[in-house]
């Protein structure tokens, strides 16, 4: 696969949608240890309202498609990670603008950008436990495999274990932002629950495209 | 309806041995539009939902043209705030979240437009930072539609965190008297910048601090958000059950205002000679009575110290579900505020005339 098409990008939302409310107990007992519990059920509403949007999405560039999704996904269950994610999608989508595919040289100004749209929202900085924490590693993998001449399934691959690499640092990281910033040194040794999240779709996101 | 009873069963059945909570509730996730459909059939000369929005109430007379609206929202649990406010010389309009969650942008962008009277909104909320990112992606929606939007977060919590980190504090009652006094500033024809300016200086003069006896329960959940042991009270918890400042055994309530004032009164600081408005707020279990044993209490505390008390306010003004306890907050009068404070305003939960 040489890049990914509005139909690649509809396959693996729509894979997001399938897989990702099955860990809706998973996210939900981690962030009852971080915040109010309630990252599961955000997570599965939210991508259950993806998948039920993708229908009217046929037809859009892949950049619209990110973005319109984001915003489905908020709508349906807003909350921080709601905005946040929504945020990094429609960012992610801008950054590409009204292309019709996306290669992979594309993929890490994506990423960045979707960190710098997430940093900008909520005012986070590297470092205090948020999903910027496996997004810019993420995104510095896959520069190095655009950079290396590598494929996209191997790319996604690689990406995803910068993630869960990057994901298992977090558990040092004290938290600063949201519920979690009132807990402070409390939440040292617990994973950060919305890039746990993330690292589930990266993982969809490497099936994805290593399936077509 | 059949179906209503159906998810509800499910609910229960979730709950894996855990003592039943009692509500008078149906479907737990009708709940939020149930609540908006009960209030808008019991105050139909006040409130009507915004267009666009099954989640957007404002004033029945609205939008006001020529005023600055004056627009919130939040989780719903915390009845009166947030919809609770709307009226004259309160807020214009509010969007509604799912209990304890943040209303969409969306939502919020449509209590924006639809309260826009020509002269700007403020969006005037609790500092929650799902609030505060979904109001920024409204907020940027309705400056796209040639909307200008001031915003002021309200941070009275003393417990949430040190006073030199303000911007890290949540809001708890004492959203009640930035709600007040902007919605006073906003009646009186000044402009956005004015508003806003008159809502920061509420918000900078308001320091608040709350107690839980119990838990709550939000209806989707089924369980109680934490557990308290049955002698046990929480000083310092938020209207959702965070962190507080510590957990103890319960004391006689002379004691907890002694304990909340200690924290309260040098935290601006409140000073002898200042003036300032008390508001003794129920969080939802808590009889009337035992918020008047403590206002009595307040007064003693504040008589001592030298403040004087312009206006007292006790009863329920920011619930937290059927959590037990209370909050004690604290408005300094400073400048423009006591006129702002006693103008009239009025909505189904506060109805007041002038003294």
């Amino acid at each position: 696969m040489g890049k990914l098409t509005a139909a690649d990008v509809i396959a693996f939302l729509r894979l997001l949608a399938e897989e990702m409310p099955g860990y809706k107990d998973e996210l939900r007992d981690l962030d009852a240890q971080m915040g109010d519990g309630d990252l599961g059920i955000t997570v599965s509403i939210g991508m259950k309202a993806i998948g039920d949007g993708l229908a009217d999405l046929e037809g859009e560039e892949p950049g619209v498609i990110l973005a319109r999704s984001g915003m489905n996904f908020n709508r349906a269950a807003a909350s921080t990670f709601g905005a946040i994610f929504a945020t990094a999608l429609m960012s992610a989508g801008k950054h590409i603008g009204g292309r019709d595919e996306i290669a992979l040289d594309d993929l890490p100004g994506m990423i960045e950008a979707a960190a710098a749209g997430v940093s900008a929202r909520g005012g986070a900085r590297p470092g205090e436990k948020t999903i910027l924490d496996v997004l810019l590693p993420m995104a510095e993998a896959l520069k190095r495999e655009a950079e290396g001449g590598s494929n996209l399934p191997d790319a996604a691959r690689r990406a995803h274990e910068a993630c869960v690499a990057a994901l298992e640092r977090t558990k040092e990281m004290e938290a600063q932002h949201g519920r979690g910033g009132w807990l402070k040194e409390k939440s040292i040794g617990v994973p950060d629950p919305g890039s746990t999240a993330i690292c589930l779709m990266v993982e969809c996101f490497a099936r994805s495209v290593a399936g077509s | 309806m059949d179906g209503g009873r159906e998810r509800y069963g499910q609910c229960t059945h979730l709950r894996k041995g855990a003592s039943p909570v009692k509500k008078l509730i149906n479907d737990p996730f009708a709940f939020v539009d149930e609540t908006i459909e009960g209030i808008l059939l019991a105050r139909p000369d006040h409130l009507k939902r915004c267009e666009g929005s099954g989640r957007a109430l404002m004033r029945a007379d609205g939008p006001v043209e020529g005023k600055v609206a004056v627009v919130t929202g939040g989780g719903s649990g915390h009845i009166p705030v947030f919809l609770g406010y709307v009226g004259p010389g309160l807020l214009d309009a509010v969007s509604i979240g799912n209990v304890f969650s943040s209303p969409s942008p969306d939502d919020m962008l449509a209590a924006t437009t639809a309260a826009h009277g020509g002269a700007g909104v403020l969006h005037l909320y609790g500092n929650y930072s799902g609030d505060v990112m979904n109001f920024g992606m409204a907020a940027e929606m309705a400056e796209m539609e040639g909307i200008e939007v001031a915003t002021a977060l309200v941070r009275d919590d003393v417990v949430s965190a040190p006073v030199e980190e303000m911007d890290r504090r949540r809001a708890v009652a004492g959203l009640f008297f930035a709600y007040k006094i902007a919605g006073a500033r906003a009646e009186e024809g000044a402009g956005l910048a004015e508003v806003r300016a008159a809502a920061d200086l509420a918000i900078f003069n308001t320091r608040s601090m709350g107690v839980a006896l119990t838990s709550c329960t939000i209806p989707a959940a089924g369980e109680p958000t934490f557990e308290l042991g049955e002698n046990e009270m929480e000083l310092g918890m938020g209207i959702h059950g965070e962190p507080g400042l510590r957990r103890g055994e319960i004391m006689p309530a002379d004691d907890v205002v002694d304990e909340m004032m200690a924290r309260v009164l040098p935290d601006l600081p409140f000073e002898a000679g200042d003036e300032v408005a008390v508001l003794v707020n129920g969080l939802g279990a808590t009889p009337p009575e035992e918020l008047f044993v403590m206002y009595r209490r307040v007064r003693a505390v504040l008589d001592d110290a030298g403040i004087g008390v312009h206006r007292a306010y006790i009863g329920e003004y920011a619930t937290s579900m059927e959590m037990a306890g209370a909050s004690v907050s604290l408005l300094k009068l400073e400048g423009d505020l006591k006129r702002l404070l006693d103008a009239p305003a009025y909505s189904p939960f506060l109805p007041q005339w002038p003294l």
